[in-house]
């Protein structure tokens, strides 16, 4: 998988008929520019020796320069990857946990009102984009009632006052380590927006999901005796239907996880959170393309990663799922 | 004598679809957020064909500044405010629909056409073909939604058109997918085997007894995918690699609001709500057909 993603990603940097070399040779170039920058880049050797020579530098690691930093790209994505994947691991917690149990809850009420309410703010989350609800998070809660800060990732006196030392690049484990809760608890307080505004089209995706699956879960003919055993609903619930259900529940969490991941990219601009997506934002506005691309390569290659564990997860928790 | 028979079953036939088709329409029509669904489409469809004679300023929103009116918050004159330079929100948004309504069709339209066949192929075929056909979807599918558009759309350079082609590229193996299964679980029914022995060629099977077999389940995740197209093309628009200015379009309008959001809230609000009402009407038609087709929901719900 991990080569068919290379390959991708190869033949969209190098066989599009678009402009990297024109993008490199720098703004307004003439033929001549560009056609020296395509001689830089190994764009006027054949195709094979060009995938020859971009594969073995990504196995070196390399993935260029970002032309607007000026810093080796994957060291650029190695700073914004801890960012973003802090945000992305908030999310996904509030829209998994959230939505299983939104989801179980209206699968056993159903028809009730609180299932009717879950499923309309369900349908509504998967409707909004959400770098737009961000913006309403950001004006209502940032601004208005000034409840939560509008962006960042901690507040500049914190930072200031108490600086904090990398080890994992996740604020909140870093400074668990350090036993500081001034930093944990404010890193927490900025993470609040953004995740809830990441999470909303997770936990309706997982919400739709979980609630399909229990309703045909609960009208088995195992669960119905289980009923009439009389056991309490809570096991019945979470113990049998759910272990039913398992099998989209564990694909809705690796969808889940997906689109926390490409949200993220909206989301961090409008929180100025300075993970992957604001790198790669401010790339496309400066036209690096190296940049972008090597960002491209990164999150994909982490998302083959994830979806490889979601499967195994899946297999192991349902038998009747073989690798 | 055989050609009455053929004729009495083939009438019967048509009964039964007559039949069905009106117990669909009954589901669709009894399940009131359906309906729901239905008017805003239909609502911004109308908006999308009509939309240029209706809005109240044609020419602002097509690009043309007003610079006396700038920035004006919600009022009679201008219902949903004004941008910076003095151009009325609420045309803007009017314009916008053709342009979400026309890209997202294209998306899904030519990701069902590139799609549906390959997968019904692979399915069909199976062995080298299909195993072929499938690799090379699951390497597309490898990538998170948007991320390889986003690569796509960056190679290419911004533009709307540029857009819906990366999206394009990235939409139709999530249909190869359906369609696949789908063939699959067709390829060996009777009828299909039926056809097969009187000699009925492969390529004819393919298209006439396999592909609409597949129809449904697809119709029902293009339906939703029209919701899906709006908001990827928003996103791409907001990240600069779609729409470029002055373009009414929503994704852009929202990004081009972000500037200004603190100050002059109503500036992205409103585009954003467009697409957020739109997109909520393909996921509630979307829901209701999908209830409608698969029977083991639909004779629970509604029935």
């Amino acid at each position: 998988m991990i080569v068919g993603v290379l390959l991708i990603t190869f033949l969209v940097s190098h066989v599009i008929p678009g402009n990297p070399a024109a993008l490199y040779a720098g703004s307004h170039p003439t033929a001549e520019e560009i056609q020296n920058a395509k001689e830089t880049l190994g764009l006027n050797k054949p195709l094979y020796v060009q995938f020859y020579i971009y594969v073995t530098d990504l196995l070196h690691g390399n993935l260029g320069m970002s032309i607007r930093t000026h810093n080796p790209v994957l060291y650029d994505v190695g700073v914004g990857l801890a960012a973003t994947l802090e945000l992305i691991t908030c999310a996904f917690v509030i829209a998994v946990v959230g939505g299983v149990l939104v989801g179980v809850y209206s699968a056993s009420h159903r028809d009730h009102l609180l299932d009717h309410f879950g499923r309309v703010v369900a349908i509504i989350g998967v409707s909004m984009a959400p770098f737009w609800l961000a913006m309403i998070l950001q004006i209502i809660f940032g601004q208005d009632l000034g409840l939560f800060p509008l962006g960042g990732r901690l507040s500049t006196d914190v930072s200031i006052i108490y600086p904090l030392r990398t080890i994992t690049g996740f604020n909140l484990i870093d400074s668990l380590f350090e036993g500081n809760f001034i930093v944990f608890s404010n890193s927490l307080w900025h993470l609040f927006l953004p995740a809830l505004a990441l999470a909303t089209y997770p936990f309706g995706l997982t919400v739709r999901m979980v609630r399909t699956m229990m309703i045909e879960a609960l009208q088995e003919n195992y669960t119905r005796s289980a009923f009439a055993w009389g056991l309490p609903q809570r096991i019945i619930l979470f113990k049998y239907a759910l272990k039913n259900a398992i099998s989209s529940t564990v694909i809705a969490l690796g969808m889940s996880f997906a689109y926390s991941l490409t949200g993220a990219f909206l989301i961090e601009i409008i929180f100025v959170w300075p993970g992957l997506g604001t790198y790669t934002a401010l790339s496309i506005l400066a036209l690096d393309y190296p940049a972008i691309m090597g960002t491209v390569i990164v999150v994909a290659a982490f998302y083959v990663v994830i979806n490889l564990l979601v499967d195994i997860f899946q297999a192991f928790m349902d038998p009747r799922v073989t690798l | 004598m055989t050609e009455q028979k053929a004729l009495a079953s083939s009438q019967a036939q048509n009964a039964q679809r007559f039949k069905e088709a009106r117990i669909f329409l009954k589901l669709v029509v009894r399940n009131p957020l359906s309906l729901i669904g239905l008017a805003i489409i239909v609502v911004f469809l109308v908006l999308g064909i009509i939309g240029p004679y209706v809005a109240p300023y044609p020419l602002q929103a097509q690009g043309a500044p007003d610079l006396v009116h700038q920035l004006l918050p919600p009022s009679w004159q201008f219902p949903f405010g004004t941008d910076e330079f003095g151009r009325d929100i609420f045309s803007r948004v009017i314009f916008g629909a053709r342009i979400s309504l026309l890209t997202s069709a294209a998306i899904v339209g030519s990701a069902l056409i590139i799609g549906v066949p390959l997968g019904a192929v692979a399915g069909y075929y199976g062995e080298k073909i299909g195993s072929i056909i499938m690799r090379i979807t699951d390497m597309f599918l490898a990538f998170p939604p948007l991320l390889l558009a986003l690569a796509v759309a960056a190679t290419l350079g911004g533009s709307i058109i540029n857009a819906v082609l990366a999206l394009i590229v990235t939409w139709w193996p999530w249909y190869t997918r359906l369609a696949y299964s789908q063939a699959l679980a067709t390829k060996n029914l009777p009828y299909v085997d039926a056809a097969r022995a009187i000699g009925v060629g492969d390529p004819v099977i393919v298209v006439r007894h396999i592909m609409p077999a597949t129809l449904a389940p697809i119709l029902v995740q293009a339906t939703l995918d029209l919701g899906s197209a709006i908001l990827s093309v928003a996103a791409l628009s907001f990240l600069g690699l779609g729409a470029q200015p002055p373009t009414p379009d929503w994704g852009l309008m929202v990004n081009m609001g972000r500037v200004f959001f603190l100050q002059y809230w109503w500036y992205a609000t409103f585009p954003g709500l467009a697409i957020m009402v739109l997109v909520l009407g393909f996921n509630l038609f979307g829901d209701a057909i999908r209830e409608a087709i698969d029977p083991k929901l639909s004779r629970r719900r509604l029935i």
